[in-house]
């Protein structure tokens, strides 16, 4: 038989069309997640447990709200099987979330391809999907999706990056949903306050070359911009309409060389705890800038009326207004002066500078490019909002969008972010943004906040807002007072305002009112490995009294009482047994001189604490402080009685 | 020429086979974590809490730096600024003889009733009032990495 030319062709080509048309379901059935379902029925056979098979095929979470569907359950067999702890992946357990998975789906919280099934499409970034599936050090961005603004326990990274943005003001230029301008300070009055141009210069080269916990960052300014910036600042003399330098008392002229003057002022810094917020010379705190080097910055007439009223200078400046004498504060000023000079630097005569004749607008183009105006306030003309650009969706921009420049990263929006915020420079020199200085580990805490800012809007019953913690500001003489000692930079009221120091909501009803009397005059650590303790403001007889007021008539519990029906049966003894024996707490707490260091020291307890709220307080502790670290026993209420009563019996002032 | 046929056809079909295959190839024992996705940036820390712990050890490290640490000390040895207080003095759960011997069921009881409940110090109290039984049990596999590292 003999098959001609044409036959032949067509013999050939409905083969391959045969051949072409079972490729597809021969494709299907040789995918990857077919052999990994088979794989896991093998498995599961092997294990000591019994685990239920799966029948092939593929499977999905389908979330009607959300609009997604997942097919990560295909691979992921175990993730809600408990029996699979212990498996290795794909097949191992999910860890327990808060959510329901069945609810949630997978990529609401890991991003990627829901849809995909193919190990590369899912698992590592491609080219065509902007929002692939997110490395574990970020995957808190995803909490803050829906819970907005909240400040959850089980989101550290993602409250640390929150902290962050505002420590550093970044909304000063940018659009940040969620963090709010934290401070401006006033350049008014530069030119009267600092010693010479030199340290300007010295700054705006690189503000950590001064101080190393700068808060400023290093706009990386060329020579020329530093000099016409440094004589467009030192133009500005005045302070203000109505503020002017009170020239040096004469006490500080006799006395400025004085030992026992000098002493005298270090005594006062000492009283006052300076180094609460300030550091010098690295030991110290990180709240303030550092003083190490302040008399070769400032003039010692500016540093003499700052410590007197820094808010004339600053009105948002948290530095409380000390009650200082005059002399004291002259003192204070002559021991600065003494001791925290740059005596590298110091002597040396600045060269006489002359500016450029345009270095005024040369200077406002400057300090307009780099938008010094986002946290600088200065009274001149022609000072513009050239803000950065908005942020609100930063986490779902589009990767084309982005100007990648020269930088060698993989395009992903994660590494985009990484790559900004650890050099903002990297992708092209005529970026404004500054250089900051940052660990890795604030990196990622930042970047994982920025990823939270999502352009899709999620359904709203999805949405958990946190009510807006805002300071309700006190009102009345009590408000004054409040505002000029900045109580609330580490108190908090209501548990907004500062975490170094314990909240104030109900310090009325805590405290004994001659105790805290007796505090404000002396303050000391309440515990014993805190070294922090609260600075001798030297507030006014007339000004405590006004504060214990308010205390006791307005930051007061509703509720404190101690169930009258235990009042009869009281032991003193039961107490100590159970403080001692029972429940420990000589662990952490020391009476009678012996005990742990973590709480409070309670050999006054009966002098400082009310009884009705030590009794409360022994029942919860949480209800009063959240996040104390003192376990809530669950004792009973006979039990927190007895222990009211033994701990009441400590009193220093009885036994003097 | 008819044999010929047959084996240009076959070669063809065996092309298309192997096109079809060639998403089965196995992968799965050589994939890397999902981690590994930015290793660009080389320069971060291999030795990050991201790679060296799992979710549920990342809590319970939380919650032990928090409750614990004041006592056990941050690396577990029993060496807490608080320890030089307490007599008995905490064990070190970097001990794997001793921490061989406590089962997990063992060490909830401890965490969730306190010291007392299995004869040990009344020092360590109960946290069955404090934590949740999801916060202790990520608690005890955050402290079974002490002897694994």
């Amino acid at each position: 038989m003999k098959i001609d030319g044409l036959r032949k062709i067509y013999a050939v080509t409905s083969v391959l069309f045969l051949a072409a048309l079972a490729i597809s379901p021969l494709k299907d059935y040789f995918t990857e997640w077919r052999s990994i379902q088979k794989n896991f029925n093998e498995t599961i056979e092997k294990l000591p447990v019994k685990v239920k098979p799966v029948s092939v095929g593929l499977q999905q979470i389908w979330s009607r709200e959300l609009n997604t569907i997942d097919r990560c359950i295909t691979c992921h067999l175990g993730i809600s099987n408990n029996k699979l702890k212990m498996g290795i992946q794909p097949f191992k357990t999910h860890s327990k979330i808060y959510h329901d998975i069945e609810k949630f789906g997978c990529t609401i919280c890991h991003e990627g391809q829901g849809l995909a099934t193919r190990y590369e499409e899912v698992h590592l970034p491609t080219e065509f999907w902007d929002q692939p599936i997110l490395p574990n050090r970020y995957i808190e961005s995803s909490c803050g999706k829906c819970h907005i603004g909240e400040k959850l326990s089980s989101t550290p990274t993602l409250n640390k990056g929150r902290e962050l943005l505002e420590k550093f003001n970044c909304a000063s230029c940018h659009d940040i949903p969620g963090i709010k301008k934290s401070y401006i300070l006033s350049l008014d009055g530069i030119g009267s306050k600092v010693l010479n141009r030199d340290w300007i210069l010295s700054w705006l080269k690189n503000p950590k070359h001064y101080q190393d916990n700068a808060l400023m960052p290093n706009f990386l300014l060329t020579e020329k911009e530093i000099v016409s910036l440094t004589d467009f600042l030192i133009s500005f003399k005045s302070f203000g309409e109505g503020v002017n330098l009170e020239s040096l008392p004469d006490v500080y002229h006799k006395n400025k060389t004085n030992e026992d003057f000098i002493a005298l002022g270090q005594t006062r810094f000492r009283e006052a705890r300076c180094i609460s917020c300030h550091s010098v010379e690295g030991k110290g705190g990180k709240l303030a800038i550092d003083l190490s080097k302040v008399a070769s910055k400032a003039k010692a007439e500016w540093i003499y009326n700052y410590i007197k009223n820094p808010k004339k200078f600053q009105s948002k400046i948290e530095m409380p207004q000390y009650g200082l004498t005059d002399k004291d504060v002259a003192a204070v000023t002559a021991y600065i002066e003494s001791e925290f000079v740059d005596w590298d630097n110091s002597g040396r005569e600045s060269i006489a500078h002359t500016p450029l004749p345009n270095f005024f607008e040369e200077g406002l183009r400057v300090f307009n490019t780099y938008n010094c105006g986002g946290c600088h306030t200065l009274s001149s003309k022609g000072i513009t909002d050239n803000r950065g650009p908005d942020l609100s969706t930063i986490g779902s921009k589009k990767l084309y969008q982005i100007d990648w420049g020269k930088a060698e990263i993989h395009h992903t929006i994660f590494n985009f972010i990484e790559a900004k915020i650890r050099e903002p420079r990297v992708f092209g020199e005529s970026n404004r943004m500054p250089q900051f200085s940052l660990s890795e580990d604030e990196v990622t805490a930042i970047t994982t906040y920025l990823l939270s800012l999502k352009q899709t809007k999620l359904p709203a019953n999805f949405i958990r807002k946190a009510n807006e913690q805002t300071l309700n500001s006190v009102q009345g003489e009590a408000g004054k007072i409040f505002q000029k000692y900045s109580c609330f930079k580490c108190h908090s009221l209501n548990y907004a305002g500062g975490s170094m120091a314990p909240d104030l909501t109900i310090v009325g009803s805590q405290l004994n009112t001659k105790w805290m009397k007796e505090y404000f005059k002396i303050p000391y650590s309440v515990r014993p490995i805190v070294e922090e303790r609260m600075p001798n403001l030297f507030i006014s007889e007339k000004e405590v009294e006004v504060l214990l007021n308010y205390f006791n008539t307005v930051l007061i519990a509703d509720s404190l009482e101690i169930p009258i029906g235990l009042l009869q049966n009281r032991s003193v003894e039961r107490g100590k047994s159970l403080f001692k024996e029972k429940y420990g707490c000589q662990g952490c707490h020391i009476i009678e001189g012996k005990g742990g260091y973590v709480g409070p020291t309670l050999d006054d307890a009966g002098d400082r604490l009310k009884p009705a709220y030590l009794f409360n307080w022994l029942m919860n502790p949480q209800k009063f402080k959240p996040n104390t670290i003192e376990p809530r026993t669950g004792m009973s209420a006979q039990e927190a009685f007895d222990i009211t009563s033994y701990l009441l019996t400590f009193k220093k002032s009885g036994k003097r | 020429m008819k044999k010929n046929y047959l084996l240009f056809l076959l070669f063809i079909l065996s092309l298309f086979l192997l096109e079809a295959c060639k998403t089965n190839t196995e992968k799965i024992s050589s994939n890397v974590a999902a981690d590994s996705t930015s290793s660009n940036s080389s320069s971060i820390v291999k030795n990050n809490i991201w790679t060296r712990y799992n979710y549920d050890q990342r809590e319970g490290k939380r919650l032990f730096e928090h409750y614990c640490s004041v006592c056990h000390g941050v690396g577990g040895a029993g060496d807490g600024f608080n320890s030089y207080n307490l007599n008995p003095k905490p064990n070190s759960f970097r001990d794997s003889v001793y921490m061989s011997n406590l089962s997990d069921s063992n060490l909830q009881q401890i965490i969730t009733l306190g010291g007392q409940s299995t004869n040990k110090s009344t020092l360590m109290p109960a946290y069955s009032h404090t934590l949740t039984e999801i916060q202790i049990e990520r608690l005890i596999k955050f402290i079974r990495t002490f002897v694994k590292g």
